[in-house]
């Protein structure tokens, strides 16, 4: 790793932001053709945001240019707060990146692992030191790794019980050569070789601190004083005592009658139960008359209809019957109304979308100089709108024609 | 069932009609030939539906059917309106 000023390569555009903001921060890169690294360290986190977005952009000017961008986010949630300060190791981070598709895992792990699927990724959690010294960290049970087909996203979500004191950054490493997609330029899809992502011990604080209380209130997370058993102390309980007297005697008769209301409220849910079985009891038996009248009435309509018309399949099966058999039969003769149904069929089944022309591939002693290429002017019509308009103008006119038929017919016939 | 019966019972009438019936079919030349036509149409056929609505040509043709057998029509309709005494068309 190195600093920012250290880039090998040729043109390279980075932006850092924070919830849309531009933040400063220090990059490394080390980047050559086939590599690149990140180092980031944000020192900036706004206790009240619902998230913290990190987005990095980095373009490389090489021969074949790649626009590469990826997100970091640490969500928080309403059971979840960002702490700053304080000597709190405790470390809750999830992580997504986009386009990328793995392996499921859950379980601990300290250091770089690899999964295999379609394809190989080391992810590795680690600390550093100011003096340059580092090391694994090791998640703790609930820490996991998703990695989901289906949306093409991986996740990784990381809670660590302890760090080392003198730890001075905290890295997120993903390496792999997963092929991550970006609707950019024309060479758009790059390979994700090697990204890093630090959060960086500041001004004496600690790490930035997700703790996520799973299920329980932040409350509980208050230490409890030891008790003080001097005079002194039993003296400071007593007053204590007198002092919260008026309060643990109302705090008593609301108990008391809470007890009451719900001894009553539990009396009328009694009531409840037993007016609900009879109700139910009548109901069923009225729904039950109600369905045998409608599948009486149903079953008598079902037999008339059935007793004439036969079902919607026979039709089909009757007339592909009689066509086989004088097809067989008739023979030759056949032959002209066979010709006449499949035109009509034709014009029944027509479909603008599959007019198209096949061009034939040219061939020189043996070799293609031009592919055969099948051209749909369906395309061109859908590509200017042009169907809608087409069908206006040929309807009037088909419409007008027939009326001006109507019309000498009707001529026609009065002049006799 | 009724409509059926009747269909079925017309079925077994014409193949007992001309079950005794067995020509040769058209030799092999001379369906290929018909098939490459039957080709050429069909693609005309996706062609004129790129030009034309085929939903308003089914409307029309027997539409214009009529109107082309109108005379037909017109006396068969006289004919039938004619024979009703209080109408007293002659």
């Amino acid at each position: 790793m190195g600093r920012s000023d250290e880039v090998y390569g040729a043109d390279v555009t980075t932006n850092d932001f924070i919830n849309y903001k531009v933040m400063q921060g220090q990059h490394l890169y080390y980047i050559d053709n086939v590599r690149y690294e990140i180092f980031s360290s944000y020192t900036d986190f706004s206790q009240d945001a619902f998230m913290h977005t990190f987005f990095d952009f980095i373009q490389c000017g090489f021969s074949n240019p790649q626009i590469i961008d990826e997100q970091f986010c640490v969500k928080r949630t309403d059971n979840t707060r960002l702490l700053t300060k304080g000597t709190s190791v405790n470390f809750t981070v999830k992580n997504m990146w986009n386009y990328l598709y793995l392996v499921d895992f859950t379980g601990n792990y300290s250091e770089p692992q690899y999964y295999n699927k379609s394809s190989c990724i080391e992810i590795g959690l680690y600390y550093m030191t100011a003096g340059g010294s580092w090391g694994y960290v090791k998640g703790n049970s609930n820490s996991r790794m998703l990695f989901c087909d289906e949306p093409e996203a991986m996740s990784f979500y990381v809670e660590i019980d302890s760090i080392p004191e003198d730890a001075y950054q905290l890295c997120f490493s993903v390496k792999s050569d997963i092929k991550t997609a970006y609707g950019y330029g024309s060479d758009v899809y790059d390979k994700l070789k090697n990204s890093s992502y630090c959060i960086e011990r500041y001004g004496g604080g600690s790490f930035m601190t997700v703790e996520v209380n799973k299920g329980l209130p932040v409350e509980d997370d208050e230490v409890e004083e030891p008790e003080d058993d001097t005079i002194l102390g039993w003296l400071d309980s007593l007053f204590t005592g007198i002092k919260n007297l008026p309060g643990n005697i109302s705090k008593a008769l609301k108990s008391s009658f809470d007890f009451l209301s719900s001894g009553i409220s539990n009396l009328g849910n009694v009531f409840n139960t037993v007016g609900d079985g009879i109700k139910s009891t009548f109901s069923s038996i009225g729904s039950n008359i109600t369905n045998g009248l409608s599948n009486l009435g149903t079953f008598i309509l079902d037999g008339l209809i059935g007793l004439f018309v036969p079902s919607s399949d026979y039709f089909e099966d009757y007339v592909e019957r009689l066509r086989g058999f004088f097809e067989a039969k008739l023979g030759f003769l056949y032959a002209p109304i066979d010709l006449v149904v499949e035109v009509l069929e034709a014009l029944n089944d027509a479909n603008p979308q599959n007019a198209s022309m096949t061009f034939p591939e040219l061939k020189f002693q043996g070799y293609t100089v031009v592919e055969s290429r099948e051209f749909s002017f369906s395309d061109i019509s859908e590509e200017f709108d042009l169907q809608e308009y087409i069908y206006f103008v040929t309807d009037i006119i088909l419409v007008g024609a027939v009326f001006n038929l109507f019309q000498l017919k009707l001529r026609e016939l009065i002049e006799g | 069932m009724i409509i059926q019966g009747l269909l079925d019972l017309i079925y077994n009438l014409l193949t007992s009609l001309f079950g005794w019936i067995s020509l040769p079919a058209l030799p092999k030349e001379i369906n290929d030939v018909l098939d490459k036509f039957l080709e050429c149409i069909l693609g005309a056929v996706d062609f004129a539906a790129l030009l034309f609505n085929f939903d308003l040509l089914k409307i029309l043709i027997p539409v214009v059917l009529v109107i082309i057998y109108l005379d037909k029509v017109w006396k068969l309709v006289m004919f039938i309106l004619k024979k009703i005494p209080f109408i007293d068309i002659h």
